[in-house]
């Protein structure tokens, strides 16, 4: 659970030291909330710690929401694979909830409406965010390929 | 061949591991006990600390008035929570670090600075009570890895008839009380050595 937790942290944060102090931050807080100790609750002290520290702090804005796709396609597929380092770069470009929302959505498995409980948003809104997410990660990663690419030449 | 973003996503989380020394801290957070108020005991040894101190504070609560602190009795608080040995703490290396978790205090924290001390490192900090004033417990560590524990609290009127100076508090520890930036900070180290003369 800890380890989850740390990914998490991570994806907000896109820094593993403060990825750290975050989760034990949250963890104290749950430790001495005397709650029960499961996931869902600590990933969402670690948002309400990170919303209360990071964010003021960097004065991050939340994604403006205009438009809300109705469906989302389920993957993107890119013409190659890229080193971790692109995959690093392109999610350190993405503000924190969309990565959040990325990670939650790839790697933990949620569904829109899971995140939507865990962000107290409507289903609409994830949606949307995942959908711009996803494109602005693959634009991220074809501008640097195709910089790379020139530069090459 | 075309790739798939999320596969790719999915790969680079999988490879983050969180630090092997910070699974190490959170699993101590969680099998230790410090709630702010009022705290668990643990052994013997916290057991006969909090009949000491509860005497103690009893019988100097008569005599120094019902709203004012003595200096015995922050002394025998403070010893007794320096004998404890587990507690969850904000681990953090620097007063500013630290301050940053210990946010929702309504005084500054200080350094703690101790002239007849050596030099101690900060490892972490918590919140607790003084006399039931909210405070922070910090723990500290000299070169030779003994602990040392500071009290910080804000200086409140209910304190004013703590005094500075360097007290004994028992066991052969003592306290050291003394003021800053209107905070009371009391620190408690190891127990003194005394060397035998063998002749």
């Amino acid at each position: 659970m800890l380890r989850r937790a740390y990914k998490y942290a991570l994806s907000l944060t896109h820094d593993p030291v403060q990825a750290e102090d975050l989760l034990q931050d949250a963890w104290v807080r749950v430790l001495s909330s005397g709650k029960a100790r499961e996931l869902p609750y600590l990933l969402r002290t670690i948002r309400n710690r990170f919303i209360d520290r990071y964010r003021k702090e960097k004065g991050a804005q939340l994604v403006a929401l205009t438009e809300v796709p109705d469906e989302v396609e389920e993957d993107l597929l890119l013409e190659r694979s890229y080193q971790r380092e692109s995959i690093e770069r392109a999610l350190g470009e993405l503000g924190p909830e969309e990565r959040e929302i990325l990670y939650l959505s790839w790697v933990e498995g949620y569904t829109a409406q899971e995140i939507g409980e865990l962000q107290d948003r409507p289903r609409g809104t994830i949606l949307s965010l995942l959908f711009r997410a996803k494109k602005k990660m693959r634009k991220l990663l074809e501008k640097k390929s195709s910089s790379t690419r020139e530069w090459v030449r | 061949m075309k790739v798939s973003l999320k596969k790719q996503v999915q790969d680079y989380y999988c490879a983050q591991k969180l630090s092997s020394e910070g699974l190490e801290n959170l699993l101590s957070l969680e099998k230790s006990t410090c709630p702010p108020s009022p705290p668990r005991w643990r052994g013997r040894l916290g057991l006969l600390a909090t009949a000491a101190v509860f005497c103690l504070a009893l019988i100097y609560s008569f005599q120094a008035g019902p709203k004012a602190f003595s200096t015995q009795a922050v002394v025998q608080e403070v010893l007794a929570q320096h004998l404890k040995a587990e507690e969850k703490l904000y681990a953090a290396q620097s007063f500013p670090k630290l301050a940053q978790h210990l946010f929702e205090l309504s005084f500054t924290l200080q350094p703690v600075e101790v002239q007849q001390l050596p030099q101690l490192s900060l490892q972490g900090g918590t919140y607790c009570s003084l006399q039931g004033i909210k405070a922070v417990r910090i723990r500290l560590r000299d070169q030779n890895g003994q602990g040392y524990t500071a009290y910080e609290v804000e200086d409140l009127p209910v304190f004013d008839k703590v005094g500075e100076g360097n007290y004994p508090a028992g066991m052969h520890h003592r306290v050291t009380i003394y003021r800053k930036d209107g905070v009371l900070v009391a620190v408690a180290g190891p127990p003194e050595t005394h060397s035998e003369d063998p002749f």
